[in-house]
């Protein structure tokens, strides 16, 4: 649990008209907003900018927010019906399409006056269903398209990479391959194509091409401020997360005033109809909403908090029926409808409960005993210092002429600075110590921390290791003291008595360095630092420093 | 009766001089004494307070050689070097003149205005100028010799001075202020002996009263350098310490995780963003196995449709190469689960403290690895409101008794909830992390029956509220003299 979990979408609404289409003051959205799960980012006269949750995607349009307000502000109540009917328009499927993207859905939407802002509207719902639900159109890519450019019916066929069209945004015909190497949107996602060898096409009965999807639509059936007759479609991987899509769409297209129609899509002689807008049905009880949530609500309670969150829901035989719009894609299970409970009763009014058992609280062995060897390293004068588990190929190895030993990396980091999995922490406590040679001296620090080496023997590959580090820097910084700063820390921590033998580090002197045993297996080393390392790191003090494995002494 | 007077050692040997001499200047007092002339004024400043000293301080004009001044030492002043030239040709032309002395004109016009007021030269009707023999010494040369070898100038030439002084550059006059210090009052019964300096241990081993020499007590002492723990040392000690103290057990587990614990076993889907390397963290050309081989086919099928949880699922293709990923764990929930998964019948109270990476940028506000921590809950009746119960009582603890909750989304929760906390340091409401009920999808497949109920956060931001401070990153600079300077008490 956690803050920042995933990408949360933003837009941007016009307040005259939000506040025109619940038939509220500014001050009454502003107060319902949370409470309908939207985070308010700024208002003004003349703008609202909202932050909505991912799995609302049908918070993507004002038309959207709007609908979610006027249930919980109590304007209306329950989910909005309609009467879907058909066009008579049809999409025939061809076979080579199902090879490179094999689904596609539609809807035709008369009598719309498209103004400006709900155009804006409309390509900012399509932007959000891509890139959310769709996956930056992976999984679904919306078309919308002038039907009165359209002479039905309409192919869904794949073509070949020397096809041509015009499409939107250019003057002039271009070719499939043109497209995918030239146009902005090509370039982009044309990934999702990668190896195809032939390419989705959506054309009309006269061979005018409405879209080349997932990439760009036709110039011909472009959108203007005259075009009262939509036509949508959606083409994809998931055709149920498709059917979610067009629903959504099928409603805000509703709340724009059009009347949806229905479009037959046809598939080696099998038709379906679509937008596919049966709800769904689903039923809680008063138990499941006590359980979860803590309320006792009675039936009639429950159905009323139900309706204020635009769900149909009625009561009988100690359970609530619930009939689920299809555009509420994000309700998987019954806990999604307490929560929808919760909405409609108002979360703001739940409060928090004190109901707690009783329990031996207790902290861990292993964070007793390194508080304990913190405690003792503070005594010894030590200033505790924490660095990022990840650090520099720099500072790792070449700073402390250390080779490739298949020291751990991460993918893809945002800086190089942080790519490297610490193995130790010696180079990242020189580091610390040349980043404050300003300081007065002598500086002598500690890290516990954790190291991190490749290891198929255990779940994740890698074997972490809890270790300790400390160094001295001064005029005098020598391994006798280094030693007894070892010495006294372990007796001193966990009465531990080391042993030692000559050692070798790269970054420590020859003569002057010592590995450091437990029950005779090494579990580190110390020494003083070479010269031309200290020069490296731009020091001018010299440093003695040691660092050990202490999970033997841990649990 | 009063009180004798005590005195410190550098008091002492102020007095026993100025008993001698009566009065002295402190650079005497100094030499006499064998202290510094810092010391020595801290005596006279003491004994004057005791009204034992008449200190009077006189302010003196000390005169220097200048640039122009030394050069006229050297070379002679212009109205001399004038007279030498024409005494040598017996008279010389005015050009002529002017050119080989190579003055300035202002100077030479002055130089030979002053050699005519001495009667040294004079200007004949031809346009011609003629000399006098030699003269002897103007006092103003006798000065200018005074200044230049350091001897004093006799008080008689005081004129003379004050007419070099006209000259610009010639003279440069400092003040020193000389101290006279006299003794006025003769202390009673003064003991000139000093104390002891030390308590030695041979003094302790004779064990008898001593008299010490007196210490200048109000003198500042050198500020010493201990040893710190790092704030965030101290910050997770006291949360520690709150939950213990509200019955949560601490647990612990790798930072490594198998994606399969970090995301799928809490029904994250596979295509989430989160799990994308634009945000997340994975170890390169490394793998993972999924440990717990019996909850693999339970976690895929929640994944695609539901399962036997009641969930519709989310309706793909799961795949168990993309839940072996080897991921730098972006929260501790990764450790929660798999306790639960260990532990899926027992009522438990646990908690776990520890370092979560994200691929972000390191800036002012955001860190690509922080501390993390997470409580979790597994009751039979656990409920959304005890949730909250327990979190007011927790930021309360923390010393943010205003805490407050708008519900929120969180693929592996429902309910889900984002706590805030009233910061009155920043006068405003400040987000702490998320919270929630978790999902049918992710507690049955681990068989867990329980409510299982969690919060977490990053704990720097609250750490930096509290240390008063603006940039995350100053958490993890190290910087020495903050280590070492910052009140441990904050």
């Amino acid at each position: 649990m956690g803050e920042g979990e995933a990408g949360v979408p933003v837009i941007t609404v016009r307040t005259d008209r939000v506040l025109s289409m619940v038939g509220a003051s500014k001050e009454e959205v502003v107060e319902a907003l949370p409470l309908v799960g939207i985070h308010l980012e700024e208002v003004s006269d003349e703008w609202i900018r909202l932050e909505y949750d991912p799995n609302r995607p049908d918070f993507s349009t004002d038309y959207g927010v709007a609908r979610a307000l006027k249930g919980r502000l109590g304007r209306v109540a329950g989910a909005p019906g309609h009467r879907l009917r058909s066009s008579g328009w049809k999409i025939s499927v061809e076979r080579r399409v199902k090879q490179v993207r094999p689904f596609v859905v539609g809807l035709l939407a008369r009598g719309l006056a498209l103004d400006d802002e709900t155009i804006r509207q409309l390509i900012g719902m399509q932007e959000d269903l891509h890139q959310g639900i769709g996956r930056r159109r992976r999984k679904l890519a919306i078309g919308l398209h002038d039907a009165g450019a359209i002479s039905p019916p309409i192919r869904y066929d794949a073509v070949a990479n020397t096809f041509s069209f015009t499409p939107l945004g250019s003057k002039s015909a271009m070719t499939v391959r043109q497209v995918l190497k030239e146009t902005e949107t090509g370039k982009r996602y044309g990934d999702i194509l990668k190896g195809a060898l032939a390419f989705p096409m959506l054309t009309d009965g006269a061979g005018t091409v409405l879209s080349f999807p997932p990439i760009i639509n036709g110039s011909a059936t472009a959108l203007t401020e005259r075009t009262s007759d939509l036509f949508v479609d959606v083409t994809g991987t998931e055709p149920g997360v498709m059917d979610d899509a067009l629903a959504i769409i099928a409603e805000a297209l509703w709340d724009a005033g059009g009347e949806v129609l229905s479009v037959k899509v046809e598939e080696e002689g099998k038709e379906r109809t679509t937008p596919s807008l049966r709800p769904r049905r689903m039923s809680i009880s008063g138990e499941d909403v006590g359980g979860l949530l803590g309320l006792n609500l009675s039936a009639e309670e429950t159905v009323e908090a139900l309706r204020r969150c635009r769900l149909d829901a009625s009561a009988g035989g100690g359970r609530v029926a619930v009939s689920i719009p299809r555009y509420r894609a994000d309700i998987l299970h019954a806990v999604d409808l307490v929560e929808e409970v919760g909405y409609g009763y108002g979360f703001e009014r739940l409060e928090p409960a004190y109901d707690f058992r009783y329990s031996k609280g207790k902290a861990s062995e292993r964070s007793r005993r390194l508080d304990a060897l913190r405690r003792v390293a503070v005594g010894l004068g030590l200033q505790e210092v924490m660095n990022y588990s990840l650090t520099s190929v720099e500072v790792l190895r070449d700073r402390v002429l250390r080779s490739d030993t298949g020291q751990l990396k991460v993918d893809s980091p945002k800086s190089r600075l942080y790519e490297y999995l610490r193995d130790m922490l010696s180079p990242d406590v020189l580091r610390v110590l040349s980043e404050n040679v300003h300081e007065p001296y002598p500086q002598k620090v500690f890290e516990i921390s954790t190291a991190f080496h490749r290891d198929a023997k255990t779940e994740a590959g890698v074997k972490e290791t809890p270790v300790l580090a400390a160094a001295v820097s001064a005029d005098r910084a020598t391994y006798t003291e280094i030693r007894s700063i070892l010495d006294t820390l372990l007796l001193r921590s966990f009465g531990g008595r080391p042993g030692y033998s000559e050692g070798s580090m790269p970054f420590l002197i020859e003569g002057r360095t010592a590995f450091c045993e437990l029950d005779r297996r090494p579990i580190g080393f110390l020494g003083e630092v070479k010269p031309e390392v200290l020069a490296g790191f731009g020091l001018r003090m010299p440093v003695a420093l040691l660092e050990i494995d202490i999970s033997s002494f841990l649990p | 009766m009063s009180t004798p007077m005590t005195f410190h050692r550098l008091e002492k040997k102020v007095l026993a001089r100025l008993m001698e001499a009566g009065s002295a200047s402190i650079e005497e007092l100094a030499a006499a004494s064998g202290e510094s002339p810092d010391q020595v004024r801290r005596a006279i400043g003491w004994l004057k307070d005791k009204g034992l000293l008449d200190v009077k301080t006189r302010v003196e004009r000390v005169a220097e050689l200048g640039e122009e001044g030394r050069r006229a030492a050297r070379e002679g002043l212009p109205e001399r070097r004038l007279l030498n030239l024409v005494v040598g040709e017996g008279r010389l032309g005015f050009s002529e003149l002017k050119a080989r002395a190579g003055m300035p004109e202002v100077e030479f016009n002055a130089a030979l205005g002053r050699a005519r007021r001495l009667g040294w030269l004079r200007i004949d009707g031809e346009g011609g100028v003629r000399g006098s023999p030699p003269a002897g010494e103007l006092p103003e040369e006798g000065v200018l010799r005074a200044l230049a070898s350091g001897a004093p100038v006799d008080p008689q030439a005081e004129q003379a001075l004050q007419g070099l002084a006209k000259r610009p550059g010639y003279i440069v006059e400092t003040e020193s202020k000389a101290v006279s210090v006299t003794l006025v009052r003769r202390p009673e019964g003064l003991d000139l002996t000093d104390g002891e300096a030390l308590v030695t241990p041979e003094l302790v081993r004779k064990g008898e009263p001593v008299s010490f020499s007196r210490l200048d007590v109000l003198a500042p002492a050198p500020i010493l350098k201990p040893g710190r723990l790092h704030p965030v040392t101290n910050f997770v000690a006291e949360v520690r310490e709150a939950l213990v103290s509200m019955g949560f057990e601490e647990v612990e587990g790798p930072v490594v995780q198998p994606s399969f614990w970090t995301f799928d076993a809490l029904f994250t889907p596979q295509d989430h963003p989160a799990r994308e390397m634009q945000d997340t963290l994975y170890v390169s050309g490394v793998r993972s196995r999924v440990g717990r081989e019996d909850l693999v086919e339970k976690v895929k099928a929640t994944h695609e449709d539901g399962w036997k949880t009641g969930s519709r699922g989310w309706r793909y293709a799961w795949s168990r190469k993309e839940a072996e990923r080897s991921v730098l764990r972006t929260h501790t929930t990764a450790v929660s689960s798999r306790y639960l998964a260990e532990n899926p019948d027992r009522e438990s109270r646990v908690f776990c403290i520890g370092k979560v990476f994200r691929n972000e940028n390191l800036d002012a506000t955001h860190l690509f690895e922080f501390t993390q921590i997470e409580a979790v809950i597994s009751e039979k009746d656990a409920t959304a409101r005890r949730l909250l119960g327990y979190m007011t009582q927790f930021y309360s603890s923390l010393g943010f008794p205003k805490v407050r909750f708008r519900p929120t989304f969180f693929p592996y929760t429902e309910p889900s909830f984002e706590p805030a906390i009233y910061a009155e340091q920043l006068g405003r409401w400040l987000e702490v992390g998320g919270s929630g009920v978790f999902r049918p999808e992710v507690v049955r497949p681990l068989g867990i029956r329980n409510n299982v109920l969690a919060w977490g956060f990053g704990m720097e931001r609250i750490a930096l509220l509290k240390l008063g401070e603006k940039d995350l990153r100053s958490l993890y600079s190290n910087n020495l003299s903050w280590a070492r300077e910052r009140p441990e008490c904050q």
